[in-house]
């Protein structure tokens, strides 16, 4: 009983020592940190958009679709002309004799 | 110059406003800060990086309220962020929260060292047992209760920085309370056995 007691009166003075805690002032040089990390935004904000100013959304999805179409057409063409490209190097391999035939010759 | 009129000039970024801005409110700001997370640096940086908030979205700012209910508003966010973020690092909450075995008040994982200028040394440890408990609350009933016991805040201030009704307010300051006395009468029980 007597422990309950003391519990209670422990729990009490503890919630209460809240309204024992003093405001406080802010720190020292507050207001110069604040307006010293203001301009070091600003400039690092300046730095990044000097370059790329003129790129606005509308030229970067101008740009995208102007990539995907030349590598679409590019695509396209090498398909085309792969017969072609294939012909080149068996003959390529031929000449020089790299064929896989011709090497297997050489190991038997 | 009116609410209105400074409003403007911050908008315009005049560097005049934002020095007032500063002057004004800069006690108020860390005077919050330090309420929600008990140590002077790290109330400090929060502080700071209200006002840079302040700075760069004051053009949202839409005039719905009070320009330091705003204010007082996005320096309750910015702590409660930062304890977030803090007490996800300290303690497996999501494991606590699948097992359900919720730990009892532990001082040593509190997530900030105990740093708090307006605390005198007599009543340091109760405050830091306190703060413990006040961290183990749940998320309203938290900031409800430091806004009103902590940062001295009236009824009607919490009320409209956080949205919500008087009588909901008064609601939540009786529950967290409660709450606080099982959590204190548990953690002296254990610390006595």
């Amino acid at each position: 009983m007597k422990d309950k007691i003391n519990i209670n009166q422990l729990v009490d003075e503890t919630i209460n020592s809240v309204s024992k805690i003093d405001s406080v002032k802010a720190p020292p040089f507050f207001k110069d940190k604040v307006l010293n990390r203001m301009v070091q935004q600003n400039e690092q904000q300046e730095k990044g958009v000097r370059y790329l100013n003129w790129f606005t959304p509308k030229y970067q999805a101008a740009a995208l679709i102007c990539f995907v179409l030349l590598n679409t057409a590019v695509l396209l063409s090498n398909s085309n002309t792969t017969d072609s490209y294939t012909e080149d190097v068996s003959d390529f391999a031929d000449v020089y004799g790299i064929t896989s035939s011709t090497s297997d010759t050489y190991i038997y | 110059m009116q609410e209105a009129d400074f409003i403007k000039a911050l908008r315009e970024g005049s560097n005049q406003a934002y020095g007032q801005l500063i002057d004004e409110y800069q006690q108020k700001v860390f005077g919050t800060c330090i309420s929600f997370v008990p140590n002077a640096e790290d109330a400090e940086d929060i502080a700071q990086d209200v006002f840079i908030e302040v700075f760069d979205s004051i053009n949202k700012f839409k005039g719905d309220s009070k320009l330091s209910t705003w204010i007082y508003r996005i320096a309750t966010n910015k702590s409660l962020e930062f304890i977030r973020k803090k007490n996800t690092k300290k303690r497996f909450g999501f494991m606590q929260s699948i097992l359900g075995n919720e730990t009892p008040i532990d001082r040593s994982s509190y997530f900030t060292e105990f740093n708090h200028p307006g605390v005198q040394l007599e009543n340091k440890e109760k405050s830091e047992i306190l703060f413990a408990a006040i961290n183990r609350l749940p998320e309203a009933q938290r900031t409800v209760y430091t806004l009103n016991k902590i940062d001295d805040l009236s009824y009607q201030e919490v009320a409209d920085i956080t949205e919500k009704s008087i009588s909901s307010i008064e609601s939540l300051l009786f529950r967290a309370k409660k709450n606080l006395q099982e959590l204190l009468q548990d953690y002296y029980k254990n610390t006595e056995s």
